[in-house]
């Protein structure tokens, strides 16, 4: 039990690195989902000692569907800026600035 | 549980020997088929009625030289034919042998065998991507395209056996067909399960994405040798895995009066087999746009009634 | 060690080194396959842990929706440039910051002892039907309409303006 959520709290440090640290939107969408994993992995990890393991089954399932939606929304964002701007360099996002 | 383990081993290996042997018959078979019936013989000459064209083939294949373009990306291109054949070979796993003689029986076998396909999406676009080849490009998109539309009628149509099964489990639905088969209870299902899986084998009419006057060879443009068997081994392997499904979940493959079960099991998904060679052989190519017209607009939906009408026949019947 | 042991370690070693290289690696090509691999490793967790259903969604989902989602991406997107991505110029406050994240889960898991018996035996897909269609429906059905209103809102995100 303790080793999945080792494994977890891990991967979600390397999302949270990739994140944080990627210029690329794709790369940074890429973190993202990785996260989202480790936190799948821990609810099921933690569904095995609940009364009811179904419940934390079907969490983890409506927690990958939302992940398609938002891995959706975000390519969508990505592709309009690639429209706009040419580039998918976050770095380069920066006309509100002052 | 070395015990499990040697067993699984001994199980992987049997399955790669299937695969092995199902592609080698399948693609003479596919040559005989289109050979008559295009009022001409096909192989004569390897072995008595070219038996062992395919052998040759493959010999030949191998001593093909295994040509890298400079501008590829090599992981990518390495890779993609692997990741073709992967998927083919897993779902191998969850099919029920002459009852039930089936690797592993999961309890989502179903899903699981519907699922793995996706694994051979990415491989299609990974290789469109790595070839530094508009072409391939442009047919690695169209195929990739094509692949997961087609993805969503299938699972409906195999949802609907499900339902009349009340599992996801292979075995369980091979149990349930002892007195009527699934296909005669839903025969739109099998319908869209055969129209979908030619689509999905990227077979006639639906091989847009390597047909050679459009796009010279697709997503396999840059490969040659046996990277390039690789993938026609992927296409052949999913066939067989495709068809022995198709015979297990919709003919009862096994069940039948007099000969042993997998002498059943082997005639079911061979007339599966043969039915979709006369369909490769006899209909023109759609267009792209026809292709997906025919997914969105005409099969989900009637794969949707189809569900609906399942349901209604169990409450009813 | 018995046999599951090993495929935990197994599966563990290659989603760890899956996901370093997807968030490290320059070539985005690379990138994508390596979270590729590392969406299967989870998979395979997901089975070890008795999860047989989520692990088949897992990969229905993931590697067949959002990886190739994310390869359509880097299709559409591609320029000469874009190929090489390049980080950002202070990595090292971000291993910072992720190295205190991974440590303090790594105490707190360390720390639990769970009040009641692991189960290790699969759940029963008729389980997760029953629920989702009982206690759970509210959020089945909730969840078709964020599907579907996340579609909308792609969509609508990506359309061009008539008249362009």
């Amino acid at each position: 039990m303790t080793r999945f959520l080792v494994l977890s709290g891990l991967l979600l440090a390397i999302g949270a690195y990739g994140v944080m640290t990627r210029r690329n939107a794709i790369c940074t969408l890429l973190g993202l989902e990785i996260m989202l994993n480790a936190g799948n992995l821990n609810l099921i990890a933690f569904s095995r000692v609940s009364p009811s393991p179904a419940v934390g089954q079907t969490f983890v399932l409506f927690s990958i569907g939302i992940a398609a939606c938002e891995a959706a929304v975000g390519l969508a964002l990505i592709l309009a800026m690639w429209r706009r701007y040419r580039t998918v360099d976050i770095d380069k996002l920066v006309s509100l600035k002052e | 549980m070395m015990v499990t383990l040697a067993t699984s081993v001994v199980w992987a290996v049997g399955l790669f020997v299937v695969a092995a042997l199902s592609v080698m018959l399948g693609v003479y078979l596919e040559r005989k088929v289109a050979g008559h019936m295009q009022a001409r013989l096909g192989p004569m000459r390897t072995g008595p009625h070219g038996i062992a064209q395919t052998l040759a083939d493959t010999v030949k294949l191998l001593f093909k030289e295994d040509l890298i373009p400079g501008k590829v990306d090599r992981l990518g291109f390495i890779v993609a034919p692997l990741l073709a054949f992967a998927p083919a070979l897993m779902s191998l796993m969850v099919i029920p042998y002459a009852r039930p003689f089936v690797p592993r029986d999961l309890n989502a076998g179903v899903l699981y065998f519907l699922a793995v396909p996706a694994i051979g999406v990415i491989a299609v676009m990974v290789a469109g991507l790595s070839s530094a080849n508009n072409y391939s490009l442009l047919g690695g998109l169209r195929s990739a395209a094509q692949l997961i539309s087609y993805e969503i009628p299938r699972s409906l149509s195999v949802l609907s056996v499900v339902m009349l099964a009340g599992s996801l489990s292979t075995v369980t639905i091979l149990e349930r067909q002892t007195h009527v088969w699934f296909a005669v209870l839903t025969p739109i299902g099998f319908a869209l399960y055969i129209i979908t899986t030619i689509a999905e084998l990227n077979r006639t009419p639906f091989d847009l994405p390597e047909a050679e006057a459009e796009l010279v060879g697709g997503y396999h443009t840059e490969y040659s040798g046996l990277r390039w068997a690789f993938f026609m081994m992927a296409e052949y392997a999913g066939f067989f895995a495709a068809s022995a499904f198709g015979a297990a979940v919709f003919l009862g493959g096994g069940n039948g009066p007099l000969l042993p079960p997998i002498v059943w099991f082997v005639i079911k998904t061979y007339a599966i087999i043969l039915f979709m060679m006369w369909v490769k052989w006899t209909v023109p190519r759609f267009r792209i746009d026809q292709v997906m017209t025919l997914s969105r607009k005409v099969l989900i939906p009637v794969a949707l009634l189809n569900l609906a009408v399942t349901a209604v026949v169990m409450q009813y019947v | 060690m018995g046999a599951g042991d090993i495929l935990f370690f197994l599966a563990a070693a290659v989603s760890i080194a899956a996901a370093v290289v997807a968030v490290t690696d320059e070539r985005l090509l690379h990138s994508v396959l390596a979270f590729g691999v590392f969406l299967f490793a989870i998979a395979c967790a997901f089975l070890i842990m008795g999860a047989e259903f989520v692990a088949v969604a897992q990969i229905f989902v993931y590697v067949g929706g959002v990886a190739v989602l994310i390869l359509f991406g880097v299709m559409l997107t591609a320029s000469r440039g874009a190929q090489r991505t390049v980080e950002t110029e202070h990595p090292m406050w971000a291993m910072v910051c992720a190295l205190v994240l991974a440590g303090t889960l790594i105490a707190v898991a360390a720390a639990y002892r769970p009040a009641t018996a692991v189960q290790s035996r699969a759940v029963d897909v008729s389980l997760l039907g029953n629920a989702l269609l009982g206690p759970q429906l509210v959020g089945f059905e909730l969840i078709g309409l964020i599907l579907l209103a996340s579609v909308i809102a792609a969509l609508a995100v990506v359309r061009r303006e008539p008249g362009r």
